[in-house]
């Protein structure tokens, strides 16, 4: 497989197609999320939809209003985590989204109107995220730098 | 020769014939959405809680005027009457929109401690993280285990009319179990067992709140749960083996399922009786304060703090830890009122706020 440029559609799309197929992300059950990935000015926008991963396309800015979270990271914290992932088949401790929504001044995550209630779905789902980024570990990327 | 009686009872048909007594099948009216049907979820999801709610069984009624076990939507018995027990008939006294889809989560996503955490590989800890992080053990899982009697308690308080309630308690019932098992398995891998138990005032608040489900709700998923759930993030990425992150980790999914509701619940309960809020305010104070007395008894906190230190010797630089981690204990609790609409950034009691900024423990109040 060529490389493929992150951050973008084909390459989100690449990585949904892996991690539906995967037992180790089936096993942790249901979960229903529309979530923005913010990297530099590319906001990609996924339906975590049951067991499904699907819509993924790239938004404005505008739409993060729509997504019941954005996890939002420096495009340097990106490429040091999918690096690491890339590495370690999966992300080590300090590269995990848990770690990473502690080591900041602000939470790597959160919904653009506020709605806690949204906003919490990051730690309800978290299991689940993770193993959908660890499977990077698979894709074959090529990074670009996008205006931050 | 015997003549035979006239049946006068005996039906006939057109030829005189007797007919067989049919049964009484009358109950067979008895339904008052015949032909509703509910459909599957597509992607996986199968017939949920939720997809029930079509036709006269979407109908949540406000009130349930009996205190009984009739289904919601079903034909209620001429009889049936009261039988007691039940009495929070008020939709607002136990309703959120999501406890449906909490459910299924809860179902969904259900998991084990006994296979799903690598216990192998929490041996040969130095002596006092071991201890530290049996006595952390020790006061999570006395938490949880609060925590399901109180659910369970309850239970049977609330009205079955909004079954989507009673089911999604039945799982945090369940969640809660995990993490008291969870946690007291911790504590036995090694040796170092079950120590110190906590000093039980937030216990007591929890368990003896007799103002209402609400305010249950308020103590036990409002605070002590930010706090514990605080404290799981914490242990995620500073547990000193991965056995302590993954069990950590894994349980914050079900602590979070839980706040989804208790937020989701008094926000609804706001809404339909805007006046609760100065109760819940009230009520709120009390149970600060007594969360704040119970983090002035050192133990936990100390205890966290070898763990994030690495040691007794680095226990200075894990207090700062734990400092950051109170402070994120009270924003999450602030953000979980905020999300209710029961908004605290104002009335925080003294010993919160000293938390908020930045005091590993609350001081004494003075004499």
């Amino acid at each position: 497989m060529a490389d493929i440029e992150f951050p973008s559609v084909e390459w989100f799309q690449t990585l949904a197609d892996i991690t539906k197929e995967d037992p180790g992300y089936r096993k942790f059950g249901r979960l229903n999320a529309v979530i923005v990935f913010k990297c530099g000015d590319k906001h990609i926008s996924a339906n975590f939809d049951v067991l499904n991963i699907h819509e993924i396309r790239e938004v404005t800015e505008n739409a993060r209003r729509d997504a019941d979270f954005v996890i939002d990271m420096e495009p340097d914290v990106w490429r040091g985590m999918l690096d690491d992932i890339k590495k370690n088949g999966h992300a080590s401790l300090d590269w995990t989204l848990n770690t990473l929504d502690l080591r900041f001044d602000e939470p790597i995550h959160r919904n653009e109107l506020q709605d806690g209630f949204k906003a919490d779905m990051f730690f309800r789902y978290n299991p689940s995220l993770q193993v959908f980024f660890d499977n990077a570990s698979k894709v074959p990327t090529k990074f670009v730098a996008p205006v931050a | 020769m015997v003549q035979q009686q006239s049946q006068p009872n005996v039906r006939r048909d057109m030829d005189g014939n007797p007919v067989p007594e049919l049964p009484d099948l009358s109950w067979m009216d008895k339904t008052l959405g015949w032909g509703i049907k509910a459909r599957v979820e597509p992607f996986g999801g199968g017939m949920t809680v939720d997809a029930l709610n079509v036709g006269v069984y979407a109908e949540v009624p406000d009130h349930i005027a009996f205190r009984n076990r009739l289904p919601r939507g079903a034909y209620p018995a001429p009889g049936a009457g009261s039988i007691g027990g039940y009495y929070l008939q008020d939709k607002h006294e136990q309703w959120a929109d999501c406890a449906g889809l909490l459910y299924e989560e809860g179902i969904s996503r259900r998991w084990s401690t006994a296979t799903d955490v690598p216990w192998e590989t929490a041996h040969d800890l130095p002596g006092d993280v071991e201890l530290a992080i049996c006595q952390v053990a020790t006061e999570l899982s006395q938490h949880a285990s609060v925590e399901t009697e109180v659910v369970s308690g309850w239970l049977q308080n609330l009205s079955p009319g909004y079954h989507e309630v009673k089911l999604f308690l039945s799982t945090a019932t369940y969640d809660a179990a995990r993490m008291f098992e969870g946690y007291r398995k911790r504590g036995m891998l090694n040796g170092g067992g079950m120590m110190l138990e906590s000093p039980g005032g937030m216990n007591r608040t929890i368990m003896e709140t007799y103002a209402g489900w609400s305010q249950t709700v308020l103590g036990m998923w409002f605070v002590r749960n930010s706090l514990d759930t605080t404290i799981l993030r914490y242990l995620a990425v500073y547990g000193p083996s991965e056995a302590d992150r993954v069990l950590a980790a894994r349980l914050i999914p079900d602590r979070m399922r839980a706040a989804a509701y208790a937020a989701d619940h008094i926000r609804f309960a706001i809404s339909k009786k805007p006046e609760l809020a100065i109760g819940f305010q009230v009520w709120l104070n009390g149970v600060e304060f007594s969360q704040a007395r119970d983090l002035r008894d050192p133990v936990l906190t100390e205890a966290l703090a070898v763990i994030f230190g690495g040691s007794v010797a680095g226990m200075d630089e894990g207090m700062k830890v734990v400092r950051k981690m109170l402070q994120d204990f009270v924003k999450m609790y602030l953000s979980r009122c905020k999300q209710a609409n029961l908004d605290r950034s104002k009335s925080l009691t003294s010993g919160f706020q000293f938390l908020l900024s930045g005091m590993a423990a609350p001081p004494r109040p003075q004499a």
